[in-house]
């Protein structure tokens, strides 16, 4: 069992306000710093590092910083992911209690993987319970179980990333095997569920990897929803901000809005 | 939506009336006339005006009326001219709005009735013909001259009335007879009657009762008053319709189709508003759905429904939907109202009860006015029937008061000492000084304004008049303060600009050193002139209103307070008192163009911060952190109203049950007012590009909606600028 300790500090690259994306209701979205994989479709790739990260600036930045982005001291770099104690993110997570209360909404651990800061996860998810507020996690799944059911214990809702279901391409996509990850799922049972599935044209949407997938889903309970996450092209301009050389999918399109409601039924069927 | 309805609808976009519009230079001034009061004067011009107005019923119409002709025949005598304080310059959002008094002068320099709420109920219940009796009963009683002349002017105007509908009776007759459609025919010979019997008689139907109100309606506009709210439409036409639903006189379809005809005509002079250069849309055709009754149970009936549907499908400007949310009000209304806001058109607004009311109780309204409340205009609180509140007379600009602050009493770009002198900046030492010389500064500027609007001439009205409580009991025009309320309403603007600039001054003068006031007055003058870096500082450094930061927050509620308490301490010369509202109207962006540069960041000439809104682009934590941060101001003692701008990206509240538990929680926040812009920046860029395609596109700009193509091109980059900055 971990002591939750107030004045650990996470590293996080974004807080979001009024995420109304991330689980039911108005929620805050706590972006913790650190993943153990590497998907090729990254959408967050400033979150791959835990550790706070300087970007030089190859041309003068006219986008807003935020509380976890900032200005180096000469203003030629970005510095990424910032350091807070527990007491100051639940400070900043309950200011928002009203919305929380009216919308059915809570705050959401995400990342990067916030199984990677564990002893920082659990200890906002332990606060923000005591706080009676609904918390939810969005994972890869990618830990031990012993340390996943600790942040179990204190999550109301898990939205659990499934990306594909053979472990050599799941190597190959996101640079680790996916056993741990498809058992750590089997084993949730004292949380909601909701699956996310990326949708990457080409690389996990094939005929017989849908149709694993969708086996796989019919054996677990507390599914109480399965979200599609089509691929997004945008992610391509981020990782030239951070000046991440090579973008894997460079030119690929989405899936079409027929393909997804196809594999939406094949899921759901 | 039935064809008919499409078909109007399409006719007003059409604007196939503009055909029936005619110009005329009418005089009443005779021999004869000349010697009469002024208020008979007056009286007389309205009549001529409604005889001479050509009137035209067009095919499919079931409301009828409209104005064809515009401006009242001369009434006023040479000498009577320059005894008006004139002030061409004011003239509608003119340059120096800071100085207007109730929004604008008319063409002859009289202020006008903008924003008093009719009580368009005593029309409706008691008719024309019976206020007209008893106008002649009290003419005849009447020993006070003043009185007799007041009855007679609202005799005239009553009949005035009664013949302007008699005519459309009369042309509703004459059509009939031509037509060869055997059903057309039939609803001519319908509103041929209608048109005979109100507004003459009350009306006993929810047909005649639309008839009636927009009879009404267009008449005060005809009497020179331009923002002309409609006060609580569901719950004084409530009665009609559900008469006419239980006995089955109408169907529920055809009621719906009588409503949605109502909302069509309100759209017919949306280009006839006041002042230049005249700002097409701000008509002040608001109407307020919701609320509780007077024993404070929820107001909401089946027509507050229908009204907020027929909004979401006709999709055009007017009128200009108003909700009232208070602690009973139903989940099903308040998700409706986020479905309506769904549409992207800017509506509704929301006003919060549980903070209006008690606000207006201390403000002086009996418990009974305060719980009947409703906005008039854009957001300006006041109640039906009772107030001539004259809720937009004045602006109080905070920014303007720091720069004359920092420029001994001067703007920057003049050399006429307007404010107070109070020395040069060379001598502050601290804040505090600083801070107390800015107070000095705005309380000087809230007695000019205040003076000023004491100065203001109003031009009798005892056509608007006899709908008034008091009015007519009492024999006074409004003009003589003759209703029951007769407050001033002032407009405190720049709320966010003055206090992050204040903050910036605190912070980087008094406490980090980094400048000297002095130098800090020179980038100013400078517009920041070589001084990116600074300017780059003051924006990105410091804590600004609108983030639930509390250090900016809570001077940003000092200056609130103490510009709201130096507002509501003057009296008026009316016998009402001086109340404060934090909004703007458009002032933020036309005088936001003569200020100079602010310390917060703000470059010369650019607007200033919105409403009760964080500055453009200042809130980077979201909606919730702009809610904190207002609902920290004690906005009660705004009791004229204070509202918040959100925006918001259409993905961002894709569902309207999300929406819906947002407005709720800015409801259990204490939020006064708010409204929200929903939609996407990239589709108004499309309609810069494209303007043809998007004629339709609504959006919000103040206390109304506009269609954006209309726009001015820094109005439009302004509302893509709010889009964006996210």
């Amino acid at each position: 069992m971990l002591r939750p300790d107030p004045s650990l500090k996470v590293l996080l690259f974004d807080i979001k306000k009024f995420a109304v994306h991330d689980g039911p209701g108005i929620r805050t979205t706590l972006f913790m710093k650190g993943c153990p994989l590497r998907c090729i479709w990254c959408q967050n790739p400033e979150g791959f590092n835990l550790k706070q990260e300087v970007i030089p600036l190859k041309k003068k930045w006219n986008g807003n910083t935020n509380e976890c982005v900032n200005f180096s001291a000469d203003g030629n770099s970005l510095i990424h992911g910032k350091w807070f104690t527990i007491k100051e993110i639940t400070k900043k997570t309950t200011a928002d209690r009203q919305f929380y209360l009216d919308s059915g909404g809570g705050v959401t651990l995400s990342g990067g993987e916030p199984l990677m800061q564990l002893e920082g996860a659990v200890s906002i998810l332990k606060e923000l319970k005591k706080k009676r507020i609904h918390t939810a996690i969005e994972t890869s799944g990618y830990a031990k179980w012993k340390d996943f059911s600790c942040v179990l214990e204190y999550t109301d809702l898990v939205l659990f990333d499934l990306k594909h279901m053979n472990p050599n391409v799941h190597r190959k996509l996101t640079g680790v095997p996916n056993e741990l990850i498809l058992e750590n799922l089997s084993k949730i049972s004292g949380n909601e569920l909701i699956l996310r599935i990326p949708i990457i044209p080409g690389y996990n949407d094939s005929q017989e990897n849908i149709r694993e997938t969708a086996a796989f889903i019919k054996k677990l309970k507390n599914v109480k929803q399965i979200e599609l996450l089509p691929y997004n092209p945008l992610a391509e301009a981020k990782y030239n901000l951070h000046n991440i050389d090579q973008y894997p999918l460079k030119g690929l399109k989405p899936p079409t809005p027929e393909r997804l409601k196809e594999i939406r039924e094949k899921l759901n069927g | 939506m039935t064809d008919r309805i499409k078909r109007l609808r399409g006719r007003m976009l059409d604007k196939t009336h503009f055909a029936f519009r005619t110009e005329r230079n009418l005089s009443i001034l005779s021999e004869e006339t000349k010697g009469k009061p002024f208020i008979i004067r007056k009286a007389l011009a309205l009549k001529k005006l409604l005889e001479e107005m050509p009137v035209f019923i067009q095919e499919d119409e079931l409301i009828v009326g409209g104005r064809t002709l515009f401006g009242l025949p001369e009434y006023t005598k040479e000498e009577e001219k320059n005894q008006i304080p004139r002030q061409d310059e004011v003239l509608g959002y003119g340059d120096i709005f800071n100085t207007a008094y109730n929004l604008c002068q008319d063409e002859r320099g009289y202020g006008e009735f903008n924003g008093v709420l009719a009580g368009y109920d005593r029309i409706l219940n008691s008719g024309l013909k019976k206020i007209k009796e008893r106008a002649s009963l009290e003419v005849e009683k009447a020993k006070d001259k003043k009185k007799r002349d007041f009855y007679q002017a609202v005799e005239i105007v009553a009949d005035s009335a009664i013949n302007f509908a008699f005519r459309y009776s009369q042309e509703a007759l004459r059509l009939a007879e031509d037509s060869e459609d055997k059903e057309r025919k039939e609803e001519l010979k319908k509103i041929a009657e209608v048109c005979q019997k109100v507004p003459a008689l009350p009306a006993s139907s929810f047909g005649e009762a639309l008839q009636s109100l927009f009879f009404s309606h267009l008449i005060i506009w005809a009497e020179g008053h331009f923002v002309v709210p409609l006060g609580r439409f569901d719950q004084y036409i409530y009665p009609f319709y559900k008469k006419d639903i239980e006995e089955k006189a109408l169907s529920g379809e055809e009621a719906f189709e009588l409503l949605e005809a109502l909302w069509i005509k309100l759209n017919s002079d949306r280009d006839k508003t006041h002042g230049k250069p005249n700002f097409e849309g701000d008509t002040g055709q608001t109407l307020t759905l919701g609320g509780q009754t007077a024993d404070g149970n929820d107001a909401t009936n089946p027509l507050s429904y229908l009204c907020l549907e027929a909004t979401c499908q006709l999709k055009m400007s007017e009128p200009r939907v108003m909700v009232r949310f208070h602690k009973k009000t139903p989940e099903e209304f308040i998700k409706k109202c986020a479905e309506l806001m769904k549409m992207e058109m800017g509506f509704p607004t929301i006003c919060n009860d549980e903070v209006i009311i008690p606000a207006l109780q201390t403000a002086g309204y009996s418990e009974e006015d305060a719980e009947d409340y409703c906005p008039a205009g854009c957001w300006e609180i006041s109640v039906s029937g009772k107030a001539d509140d004259r809720t937009n007379s004045g602006v109080i600009n905070l920014p303007r008061c720091l720069e004359w602050t920092l420029n001994n009493g001067k703007n920057y770009s003049d050399a006429e000492l307007l404010g107070l002198d109070l020395g040069d900046v060379k001598e502050i030492e601290t804040f505090d000084q600083l801070y107390q010389t800015f107070k000095k500064e705005v309380s000087y500027y809230i007695e000019k304004v205040v003076e000023n609007c004491n100065r203001a001439v109003f031009s009798p009205a005892p056509f608007l008049s006899l709908m008034m409580e008091n009015c007519l009991e009492n024999g006074r025009d409004l003009s003589e303060a003759g209703s029951k309320y007769n407050n001033t309403g002032l407009l405190i603007n720049g709320l966010a600009t003055a206090a992050d600039s204040l903050l910036s001054i605190r912070k980087t003068v008094f406490e980090e050193k980094r400048l000297t006031l002095p130098e800090l007055k020179t980038i100013l003058l400078s517009n920041y002139e070589n001084r990116e870096d600074i300017r780059q500082y003051l924006l990105n450094k410091i804590p600004k209103y609108g983030n639930g930061n509390e250090e900016a927050d809570s001077l940003a509620k000092e200056v609130a307070d103490y510009s709201c308490e130096e507002v509501s301490k003057h009296k008026n010369n009316r016998g009402g008192s001086f109340k404060p509202g934090i909004f703007t109207a458009g002032t933020f962006v036309f005088v936001g163009k003569k200020l100079g540069a602010s310390p917060d960041g703000r470059k010369a000439g650019e607007p200033f911060s919105q409403n009760a809104s964080p500055a453009l682009g200042r809130d980077k934590n979201g909606p919730t952190a702009v809610i904190h941060s207002f609902t920290k101001l004690n906005l009660k003692k705004a009791v004229n109203g204070a509202i918040v701008d959100l925006k918001f990206h259409p993905t961002a509240v894709s569902s309207a049950e999300k929406l819906s538990s947002f407005l709720k929680s800015l409801f259990h926040l204490g939020a006064m007012q708010f409204h929200a812009n929903v939609i996407d920046s990239n589709l108004l860029r499309e309609a810069q590009k494209h303007p043809e395609q998007y004629q339709n596109l609504l959006v919000r700009i103040w206390g109304f909606s506009v269609y954006f193509v209309t726009l001015s091109r820094d109005f439009q980059d302004h509302v893509i600028g709010r889009m964006e900055h996210r």
